[in-house]
């Protein structure tokens, strides 16, 4: 009797060592990542992994929230062209003005519901660089200063499929993008592109980046 | 835990909830179709080519995707060692700047007072003339041309071979004279030779890097996220920022130390007190590798026109210099500098201690200042106390604000004194120059031309009656600009503007010249690190649009000089770099060959036996050093120089009548004088006007806050700014900030053409303001 009280015990005891050791491993894996410098140059040819399964929510947004989903056009309307940095929908604090850093990755680092906003931050593909705004700036500055001429070029089609029920190609640049769930999966990901399948986690095992017009020449002959 | 983190269940749980909210979402009737009529096949058709980035002097690499002629996207160039395929906002959108509404597309003659559109070969055929005209009436040397850092190398080849080859006359001058003439000074005194002795792989091995005057987070982005990067992999890297404001670099760094301007020369003399009272200094190398020197001193400002000085080197010994920084001890320059007497010790600590790398970085601080030569040798002094100097991690570096201010006008040397190779002043130089030129050495003129602030001056005078100024925009960035556009206006003064937009520099042009922009011609760039880069043509140039090089060869043909310029249109920019890579052929300053630069994210010189020299002066890097050691071989005795150089103030300070310090600086968002930039929708928004940034206590104080109205007045003017308060920058109190970039509120009426007697660079940095609210 003693011998089987005894047993859950020590799986119990084995489950708490184990889940701690998962979280040293996640927190040095994810230390990993932001220490390795070649990776970043190269973050296109990761694979499509991500780093928090949990992306997108906090673990205080225990209820979703509806009707704050947003659509490609809402993301596209930020930025100058596909694969321009987009700019910054929403005012900023002064510390962030002065810092450029601050405050950025409160949310969108992993995402999660914003009160302020009401809306779900979308999480960035690439919190590992800091300096936020050397890249995205405010983008609320009132009336052009002489009129462009420049015209956002059409973005590439979605679901660029090679036969019906084949895996859509990736269609644009994975440079500073290439995590994937980011902006695929979770609550701030745009309907259009989020993914019905976000448990699996090797996204380019099926997903391949379009790089060509998919023809090989030969083939022409 | 971390907040962020989760149990398997619950994140089980936030999946579904995912998966809910995507299915109502999808019921949203329209909302998963919007959008899809701006869609096409596939960008996989893209077909991406290389160019450095168009502004600053980090010479990122780029990557431009091209479609029917017009650029599409751009994106950083992840085979670049310079960015690894990173970039700035700028850079991420630059090729917004080539699709300004307003683009000249064609030639403009001024007739009866107005500008008037006319066919490129008109306006060519009366530049020629007028150039002929006034060198008949005034003389040859009534004649001047001011390009700038943005002059592609072939361009600024042209230039200097059209100028000092062709009509023998050096008013040849590029506006890197306003940013970096005090980098060119400081490296020629110290080491005999220009430019840099590392490279940006020194960010990689740096431990300590030491900001002087500068704020890379938001002038360098790209290098400074390098900055960045290297602290997040070494948990021993310090970043350590002097300034005199408090900026977005000064966050980000481990310790901010705040100097009184113009003080930071007696900041750098209390290091070096501090290095030799504690024994930290570097003895066998400053025996073997390093000569003591002193100039003159009480040197002036240049304040005066025609004043020509000129320094009187003397070689002198250790002792005399460590008798000299007896006036720096850490508590004199306490008193001098506000800097505390321990952080000036803690920053001796960190230059002081062997098992530490040291990279000291600066840009505008050290160079517009009116004792900017000296700076930059009372760095190089830390540097070369300490032996931490040419080796991989131990690099004083000087970041330029230009993509080619080194590559043309520090290389090629559209300077007033300067040949492709050498200075006219040198015989043998001359020769050089003529040979590969095949013209009479007689031709070249062996006096050096006027710098910029006299050929302005000389406009105002009238002994210069003829000016044609390529791409640059003095009417915005010179100081004391009242005085110099109204010279341009004065009775018989012809002025010639090439460019790519309208700007206040076409407003008083005689006639304005339409310019072929970045990648709608061919070209090739040299950034901060002696990097070469090249690239093609992109797309077509807009109606009669050309490149300024070209404009340059046309008016050249025109007054004779075809055997001189026996090249097309279309092959100019590879021909051009060819010749002049003969001026620089040799171990010590060999170029690439356009056919390696075609193939390469860029080269860095020297380039010998077809690999580039990372680090010079160092046997164990660099094929032209001797011996397997330090061999300054830029000086004629091998030794680098060790200056001393006292602290003296700035040549207006603070008084009762106008009792703040004015300074004036870039932000992240715009470039240079913002003809281009604020064309760029997304940069314009970000900071669509200047401002003048207020320190919170002073703003209290006068009861001004953020957005009010406040009136700055100098001995030059009065203009009224916008307040920031409480910004991206915080001025000292007694001391305002104010961004250059904006035509309308043009910061250049009031600041002073105050300059560094030794290198001519004017000081934007220091001069003496009255600040009220409006």
């Amino acid at each position: 009797m003693r011998r089987i009280m005894f047993f859950p015990l020590v799986c119990t005891a084995m489950l708490a060592v184990w889940g701690c050791r998962q979280e040293v491993t996640s927190d040095a894996e994810r230390t990993e990542i932001v220490s390795d410098s070649s990776s970043r140059a190269h973050d296109a040819e990761q694979g499509g992994m991500y780093r928090d399964l949990q992306m997108g929510y906090r673990k205080s947004d225990s209820a979703p929230r509806m009707g704050s989903a947003r659509i490609l056009e809402q993301i596209r309307k930020h930025r100058a062209f596909d694969g321009a940095p987009p700019w910054i929908p929403h005012a900023v604090s002064p510390e962030n003005e002065r810092t450029g850093t601050r405050n950025c990755l409160n949310c969108h680092r992993d995402g999660g519901w914003v009160e302020k906003w009401q809306r779900y931050a979308p999480p960035t593909p690439h919190p590992e660089w800091t300096s936020c705004r050397q890249c995205h700036v405010p983008g609320d500055g009132g009336d052009a200063f002489r009129p462009s001429g420049w015209k956002t070029p059409a973005y590439p089609a979605l679901n660029d499929r090679s036969q019906p029920a084949g895996p859509p190609a990736i269609p644009h640049s994975l440079q500073y993008r290439g995590n994937c769930l980011a902006c695929h999966a979770g609550p701030s990901a745009p309907v259009e592109i989020r993914t019905t399948h976000p448990g699996r986690t090797n996204c380019r095992q099926c997903h391949v980046p379009a790089n060509s017009d998919g023809t090989f020449p030969e083939s022409k002959l | 835990m971390n907040p962020t983190d989760t149990t398997r269940r619950s994140f089980l749980k936030q999946m579904a909830a995912a998966a809910a909210i995507s299915t109502v979402a999808e019921l949203v009737p329209g909302a998963a179709f919007a959008g899809e009529a701006k869609e096409k096949a596939s960008d996989g058709g893209l077909h991406w080519q290389k160019a450095p980035c168009r502004f600053c002097g980090t010479g990122c690499g780029l990557l431009v995707a091209v479609e029917h002629g017009v650029a599409v996207a751009v994106k950083g160039d992840p085979a670049s060692p310079v960015n690894r395929g990173l970039a700035c906002v700028k850079g991420f959108h630059a090729i917004l700047a080539l699709y300004g509404k307003d683009r000249l597309t064609n030639a403009l003659v001024r007739k009866n007072g107005k500008l008037v559109p006319v066919p490129l070969k008109e306006a060519l055929d009366l530049v020629a003339a007028k150039m002929k005209e006034i060198s008949a009436k005034y003389g040859k040397d009534s004649i001047a041309m001011y390009g700038s850092g943005q002059w592609t190398i072939p361009d600024g080849y042209v230039a200097s071979k059209f100028m000092k080859g062709c009509l023998g006359n050096n008013n040849l001058e590029g506006n890197a004279r306003l940013c970096m003439s005090s980098a060119v000074t400081g490296f020629m005194t110290s080491f005999g030779m220009d430019e840099p002795m590392g490279c940006y792989d020194d960010f990689d091995h740096a431990d300590i890097f030491v900001t002087w005057g500068n704020n890379p987070a938001e002038m360098h982005p790209v290098l400074f996220s390098r900055m960045l990067e290297r602290k997040q992999n070494s948990a021993n890297v310090k970043l350590i920022d002097l300034s005199t404001r408090t900026t977005r670099s000064s966050h980000a760094s481990d310790k901010h130390i705040i100097f009184k301007p113009n003080t930071d020369l007696a900041l750098a003399n209390g290091i070096a007190h501090e290095i030799l009272a504690r024994g930290w200094q570097n003895n066998d190398f400053l025996a073997k590798h390093v000569t003591v020197r002193k100039g003159k001193t009480n040197i002036g400002y240049g304040l005066v026109d025609k004043e020509n000085f000129k320094d009187e080197p003397v070689a002198t010994t250790l002792d005399e210099y460590r008798e000299f920084l007896k006036d720096y001890t850490p508590e004199k320059v306490e008193k001098i500098s506000g800097v505390s007497a321990a952080n000036i010790r803690y920053l001796a600590s960190l230059y002081g201690d062997p098992s530490k790398r040291v990279m000291s970085l600066w840009c505008m601080g050290m160079n517009q200042h009116v004792r900017g030569t000296w700076i930059n040798n009372l760095v190089y002094n830390l540097h070369l106390l300490t032996g931490k100097i040419a080796t991989p991690g131990n690099s004083p570096f000087s970041l330029t604000g230009q993509p080619s201010a080194c590559g043309t006008v520090r290389e090629v040397g559209t300077l007033a004194h300067r040949l492709p190779h050498g200075v006219v002043t040198n015989e043998e130089d001359r020769k050089h120059a003529a040979e590969i030129w095949q013209v009479p050495v007689e031709r070249i003129n062996p006096k050096p031309g006027l710098h910029t602030v006299e050929i302005f001056r000389g406009l105002d005078r009238g002994d210069i009656r003829f000016l044609w100024v390529q791409v640059t925009n003095p009417m915005v960035t010179m100081p004391k600009l009242k005085r110099y556009r109204e010279a341009t206006q004065k009775e018989d003064r012809f002025i010639v503007v090439s460019d790519v937009y309208p700007t206040p520099t076409t407003e008083i042009a005689d006639v304005v010249l339409p310019s072929a922009m970045w990648i709608e011609r061919e070209g090739l760039f040299g950034n901060s690190e002696r990097r070469t880069q090249h690239w093609n043509e992109l797309v077509p140039p807009p109606g009669d649009a050309v490149a300024d090089g070209w404009q340059l060869i046309e008016v050249a043909h025109r007054l004779g000089f075809t055997k001189e310029f026996p090249w097309t249109r279309e092959n100019y920019n590879e021909k051009a770099y060819e010749e002049y890579c003969k001026h620089q052929a040799g171990k010590k300053h060999g170029m690439a060959p356009i056919a390696d630069l075609k193939k390469n994210p860029g080269l860095p010189w020297p380039y010998v036996n077809g690999k580039s020299t990372k680090w010079r002066y160092h046997g164990k890097f660099d094929p032209a050093a001797s011996g397997n050691t330090w061999d300054f071989y830029g000086n004629a005795d091998h030794r680098a120089n060790l200056w001393l150089r006292p602290y003296e103030p700035a040549a207006e300070s603070p008084d009762k009548e106008f009792p703040f310090w004015l300074c004036t600086g870039r932000v992240l968002e715009h470039w240079h004088s913002g003809s281009m930039t604020r064309r760029i929708p997304v940069l314009h928004r970000a900071v669509p006007h200047a401002y003048v940034e207020l320190n919170p206590a002073d703003a209290k104080r006068m009861g001004v806050v953020d957005g009010d109205k406040v009136r700055l007045t100098t001995r030059r003017g009065t203009m009224v700014f916008p307040a920031s308060v409480d910004g991206r920058g915080v001025p000292e109190p007694g001391q305002v900030f104010v961004p250059f970039f904006d035509e309308k509120l043009l910061i250049n009426e009031l600041t002073l053409d105050a300059h560094c007697p030794i290198s001519k660079q004017p000081d934007y940095k220091k001069c003496s303001v009255r600040v009220e609210k409006a």
